[in-house]
């Protein structure tokens, strides 16, 4: 039957925290090096990267899907209906939505900052560390923003997950299969459960951006 | 020892626009150089040019003999570049001056003493704790200055370092600055576009226009004789004026005497720079420029006078700065004008 | 579920009005139905009953019980027609005379699928539980809808015929629908039962059917006439009304909107077991 909700709620934010940090270590650098390099095809990777932003969670999911089934080209993995299926559709959600505020970040940095710190006697990674130490908060936010939308999306978890009990189920797929079923009880204590979640990374974020609107420059 | 830098064949375009255009530029080891010239004039394209941060469309700057564009990390750290803007990061001040220090790999007590000791030389050593970006613009300014200075550069380059403060505050400044790198030897490069600071604090000035070199020389020479009206107004000369120069060497200005005369010229058409205490008033009739008395103020330890030339055709707005001694000028008063030699100077 | 419990009060406002009007010349004329629990829990008597109702003006009593408990109560005569599925005790019970009359009603049709290669080789069990038990010894996965539906309890009720407790790794519970569940079987090599219509509609399945045919996959709903000495003329009509052309189509439809898929197959034009 139905897993015990602690059990969903458990999975559920291991999933989307994985897949969150992977996220981030993809996305982030990439809006770092979108939002500072001046070479060709760099408006042409922004465009994907909005473009990311825009897809359906049930499209990227049935992307996936398609990769992942055994018929698929990574079918080998045997990767479909896994949890490790699932943060792999999560990464390809949040990536372009954490790239593309890590890069509105860097770009609210003062333009001349990154040859300011060269000038200052920096190496090139000392310099993208020293942004992303003075972007510290917004990027938190991004990745928080990614862990938020890995979190409340359905299509993805569904597809590429399956629902199956004990394994891949999550908080929103547990809703939308007790809505199914009539158990209009079960399914508001995962969409409880979720709001309040919501809400903490909501409210965390909140505070994130007063904290950095106060250190903003004068 | 300072660092030498040369310039050579320097062009910069931006938009498909020429911005910058240096033939050549040389500046000495240990040398004070200073940059002046509008807004607008390349200066700071030059200054980045110069910090290896930006690199020319063509030609070369040279760093002892390095060309910036191949010049390895190391050597780019012996620069220290003071931006127009004090881009502090949002640190405390003293992890401000101690980032670049760990850059260059220097164990902790001896970043924290050479950082203390920044600070110390321009007076900030107070705002140590403080969070960089929230201190006063002046504040963060010397800061930022410290930051460069802590890293003990053998180039350091300045734009506009006093910018936006006020003129007491820009002098105490200028004067902690003087001091602060006294007793170093570092080539300093510092744009500015106000006159008296340059002429009160350069080995040497550059005098650019338009993206072009228009003087090099010490401040006495440019001051002195700038080359062209263009200089002259960037020089802080009041008083511009069309005249002539004729086979014996008067200056007439609409076929006035003016009291000036030039033996280096040659007859031909000339250009009268005049500071505002060149211009001297004596009643009407006595020759020299036929001018009207349009308003009279009080300077800072003189009157200003403001005066219409009559010249043949149209009335040329001029300046003059009188003792507080000598009688003033009534508004009205059609008087006559002179010019002091010494502080005029005759151009082509 | 508001809707149903409208209709029946339509239906009952009805039952009230022919009765009304027609005076006391059919006023006895009720019966007792009693049939499985499946049927009744399907929703396909409320569905159809009140129409019957109506049609006829026979008031029906429905008893829900076991197809067993069913049987007894028609061979006791506490009921008037029966609607069960339990063939071989229901072809004992006409033996033993206790019937006037048995027609195929319905019945649904499942199949056990998994991987081409079957490698818990259910292909020569000999029932349906038999499969099952062999897949369980064999450790190969197990898709189960796991969402209280028709099929998962047929399921559930085969593990037990099965005497397996269906737990484990191999043993996982989707809980979605058919088409979802056979999609994932088919992704996860696991085996899985199906109702044969929901198989067939599903496209790009990596499974085929691994067992199937045998009688614990069907079930055949027959309704029976029980012999009394005296007859309840309503129980012969509802037997012959669910055997006609439209109440057969409806039964065929039935379920269709609610689960994506007819929970029954109809019978009688077929006229076979």
């Amino acid at each position: 039957m139905v897993d015990p909700v602690y059990e969903v709620l458990a999975r559920s934010a291991l999933v989307s925290l994985t897949a969150s940090l992977v996220a981030a270590a993809i996305g982030i650098p990439l809006g770092t090096w979108l939002a500072l390099a001046r070479i060709p095809g760099r408006g042409f990777v922004t465009a994907v990267v909005n473009t990311g932003m825009a897809v359906p969670t049930v499209v990227v999911g049935l992307f996936v899907a398609l990769m992942l089934w055994r018929s698929g080209p990574l079918g080998e993995l045997n990767l479909i209906y896994t949890v490790r299926g699932m943060v792999i559709a999560q990464v390809l959600l949040a990536t372009p939505l954490i790239t593309s505020i890590t890069m509105a970040a860097v770009q609210l940095l003062p333009p001349e900052l990154p040859g300011h710190l060269r000038s200052l006697g920096a190496n090139r990674w000392q310099v993208v560390v020293r942004i992303w130490v003075e972007a510290k908060l917004p990027l938190l936010a991004a990745a928080m923003a990614g862990f938020g939308h890995a979190i409340s999306e359905v299509g993805a978890a569904t597809i590429v997950g399956g629902n199956i009990h004990g394994q891949t189920q999550v908080m929103t797929t547990a809703i939308v299969e007790n809505v199914g079923r009539g158990e209009f009880g079960a399914a508001l204590v995962y969409g409880g459960v979720l709001l309040a979640l919501a809400f903490l990374v909501n409210g965390l974020l909140s505070s994130v951006q007063q904290r950095s609107g106060a250190w903003a420059r004068n | 020892m300072g660092a030498e830098l040369t310039v050579r064949d320097v062009r910069v375009a931006r938009g498909g626009r020429q911005v910058l255009a240096v033939d050549h530029l040389d500046v000495k080891a240990s040398e004070h150089l200073f940059v002046l010239g509008p807004n607008g004039a390349g200066k700071t394209t030059l200054l980045r040019l110069l910090s290896a941060v930006d690199r020319p469309d063509r030609g070369d700057v040279e760093v002892d003999g390095v060309p910036t564009r191949r010049l390895g990390l190391e050597e780019r750290r012996r620069i220290g570049y003071v931006t127009q803007r004090p881009a502090l990061l949002g640190t405390t001040v003293l992890r401000n001056l101690e980032l670049p220090l760990r850059w260059r790999g220097l164990p902790r007590e001896r970043r924290r003493a050479l950082a203390l000791a920044a600070l110390e030389r321009l007076q900030v050593a107070h705002l140590a704790q403080r969070p960089a970006l929230r201190l006063s613009g002046g504040e963060q300014q010397r800061v930022n200055i410290a930051r460069s200075l802590a890293c003990d550069p053998d180039l350091l380059l300045l734009d506009e370092p006093a910018a936006g403060l006020d003129p007491e505050a820009r002098a105490i400044f200028f004067t902690d600055l003087e001091r602060a790198l006294a007793d170093r030897a570092v080539t300093t490069v510092q744009v500015t576009h106000r006159p008296e600071e340059a002429l009160r604090h350069a080995d040497r000035l550059v005098v650019l226009v338009d993206g072009a070199v228009r003087q090099v020389d010490t401040p006495e020479m440019i001051s002195r004789m700038p080359a062209d009206a263009a200089v002259a107004t960037v020089m802080g000369y009041d008083n511009l004026l069309t005249a002539r120069v004729t086979p014996d060497g008067a200056v007439l200005v609409g076929e006035w005497p003016t009291g000036l005369h030039t033996d280096d010229l040659g007859p031909g058409p000339a250009v009268v720079a005049a500071f505002a205490n060149a211009v001297r008033i004596v009643p009407s009739g006595r020759g020299g420029l036929p001018a009207v008395v349009r308003g009279v103020s009080p300077g800072r330890g003189h009157r200003v006078v403001l005066l219409d030339a009559r010249l043949p055709g149209e009335r040329v707005p001029l300046v003059s700065h009188l003792g507080v001694d000598a009688p003033a000028p009534a508004p009205g008063e059609a008087v006559c004008i002179w010019f002091d030699d010494a502080l005029s100077a005759v151009l082509r | 579920m508001r809707s149903r419990a409208l209709l029946a009060a339509v239906a009952a406002a009805g039952v009230l009005m022919a009765s009304g009007c027609s005076g006391g010349s059919e006023a006895a004329s009720e019966a007792i139905l009693a049939t499985t629990t499946s049927t009744q829990d399907s929703g396909l008597l409320d569905e159809l009953l009140p129409d019957f109702e109506e049609d006829t003006g026979c008031t029906m009593k429905t008893v829900a019980v076991g197809s067993g408990e069913a049987l007894e109560l028609g061979e006791r005569g506490d009921a008037d027609v029966l609607l069960v599925h339990s063939p071989d005790a229901e072809e004992e019970f006409m033996a033993d005379g206790h019937g006037v009359s048995r027609e195929p009603v319905m019945h649904n049709d499942f199949v056990v699928v998994g991987p081409e290669a079957d490698p818990a080789e259910v292909g020569g069990a000999a029932d349906a539980a038999q499969a099952l038990t062999l897949i369980a010894e064999s450790g190969a996965p197990f898709a189960s809808r796991g969402d209280d539906s028709g099929t998962h309890a047929k399921e559930l009720a085969l593990w037990e015929e099965a005497g397996v407790e269906p737990s484990g790794d191999w043993y996982f519970e989707t809980g979605q629908g058919m088409g979802e569940t056979l999609t994932i079987a088919g992704q996860k090599s696991a085996y899985a039962l199906t109702d044969r219509g929901t198989f067939l509609a599903t496209a790009n399945l990596e499974a085929s059917i691994a067992f199937e045919g045998s009688d614990d996959l069907q079930n055949y709903y027959h309704a029976i006439v029980v012999d009394r000495e005296e007859p309840a003329p309503c129980a012969e009509d509802l037997s012959t009304w669910l055997l006609e052309p439209e109440v057969q189509e409806r039964i065929g439809d039935f379920g269709v909107e609610e689960y994506g898929e007819p929970l029954f197959v109809p019978d009688a034009e077929s006229g076979e077991e």
